[in-house]
């Protein structure tokens, strides 16, 4: 937040501050369906706490609420009832999908489940996950509260956010100690094209051959005097 | 393997070839025409009927005090048409039925083939009330007709759906979506089997 300090006056953008109070009083409408309302609720008891953030309480009429959390899979006959759901909202709405199925339809893909909700309704955090943690969950919110504080309801959803953009190169530095996100795009599993996983154990995406770690289990001094002992004895 | 015909009863019985089922003889006795076939294995008891018989039998099977099947476990059914034709399967359906005993502490299951081109099975809902949500989930799924249902509509998909989904030859990613839905662009086709 941008101030300047004159003597007994403290001024600022009026956005900023709205902004501030809407993304830290948020009121839920948990538009709940599958498995995900479990992690849902996990994330809202103590453990996790959701209510640290301001977005506590759930309102269960959307005319009250802000933000609609789109929880587990989405149906075809389910369809028109989340439509009506969310033209019910009053500006300013938000939409959170969370979990993969409300995302992009998850691992159903089938005559009845609704390829992702973004299908129908404009949505402006997506959650990963199958269901994601609560961990995962909290970082969701909390961008959407970037987005809040930076764009405002008067965003176009869609629009690129470059304080978005940010916040995802800092999270992949944080993240490249931990995982290593290929560069090519896998097409075609070379050990049988018609597999769907991609990944199978011993797999790696660069090499394009089974990698043998000799040392695999035996990281440790006493592991491989272990491993030793037993070539001897 | 001995040739099956209309009148004898094939039985095969893998693992205790001396004893015989109560419960099947009984059936046999009472309704000699209606089995196509029995088959059991190690207490896990099927038989094959002829659907015209389908009430009676279940009638005898609840009632009967050597059977009391008081528990209707379920009711499914089956659609052959990718299957090649040596499991002696001539009818494209097979509804399937389990029935279970609490006091004897048995199971059952019965078979009943089902035409493709007169897809209709007298329905049981009168022996047992749990009967109807599982005919009507059936009726939705596979098209087959249960006569004598008081309320054979879709139970599982909208009622403006087309076709019923479970047969072989729908398509399994065919859908009939009720809004227009935004273009999205999919970058991933994993699993796309046409």
């Amino acid at each position: 937040m941008e101030s300047a300090h004159y003597g007994d006056f403290l001024t600022t953008k009026f956005d900023n501050v709205v902004n501030w109070a809407r993304k830290f009083s948020l009121f839920q409408y948990p538009f709940v369906t599958a498995c995900c309302g479990m992690e849902y609720m996990s994330a809202s008891c103590s453990h996790y706490d959701v209510s640290r953030f301001g977005a506590e309480i759930p309102r269960f009429s959307p005319r009250q609420s802000d933000v609609l959390w789109v929880v587990g899979t989405v149906t075809h006959k389910m369809t028109p009832i989340l439509r009506n759901v969310y033209d019910q909202m009053a500006e300013p709405k938000w939409v959170i999908a969370f979990g993969a199925c409300a995302s992009s339809g998850g691992f159903y893909q089938n005559y009845s489940v609704l390829q992702g909700i973004d299908r129908v309704i404009p949505v402006d955090v997506y959650i990963a996950g199958c269901p994601p943690r609560p961990e995962a969950v909290l970082d969701g919110l909390m961008e959407l509260q970037n987005r809040i504080q930076n764009d405002g309801p008067s965003a176009l959803q869609g629009s690129i956010n470059s304080a978005a953009i940010n916040h995802l190169d800092q999270k992949k530095l944080q993240l490249s100690r931990f995982l290593e996100i290929p560069e090519t795009e896998v097409v075609e599993n070379a050990q049988n094209p018609k597999s769907n996983r991609a990944t199978k154990a011993g797999y790696s995406y660069s090499k394009g051959y089974i990698d043998t770690n000799a040392t695999l289990g035996y990281d440790t001094p006493k592991g491989r005097r272990d491993k030793d002992n037993l070539k001897t004895g | 393997m001995s040739e099956e015909s209309s009148e004898s009863v094939e039985s095969i019985e893998t693992s205790e070839p001396s004893e015989t089922s109560a419960v099947i003889n009984l059936v046999q006795q009472e309704h000699p025409a209606a089995i196509l076939s029995t088959h059991r294995h190690r207490s896990d008891e099927t038989l094959v009927l002829k659907r015209e018989f389908i009430q009676p039998i279940c009638r005898l099977l609840r009632d009967h005090p050597d059977c009391q099947f008081e528990m209707f476990v379920d009711l499914t059914a089956v659609d052959y048409l990718l299957v090649e034709t040596n499991l002696q399967q001539t009818e494209r359906f097979e509804v399937v039925y389990h029935l279970r005993s609490l006091s004897k502490d048995h199971r059952i299951r019965l078979k009943c083939p089902v035409p493709e081109n007169d897809c209709q099975i007298p329905s049981i809902h009168l022996l047992w009330h749990a009967v109807n949500w599982y005919e009507r989930e059936c009726y939705d799924m596979y098209g087959i007709h249960f006569e004598g249902h008081p309320n054979l509509n879709r139970i599982l998909m909208y009622e403006q759906f087309q076709g019923h989904p479970l047969r072989k030859d729908y398509p399994m990613d065919k859908q009939q979506p009720l809004l227009e839905l935004n273009d999205v662009e999919e970058r991933y086709h994993y699993g796309r089997f046409e």
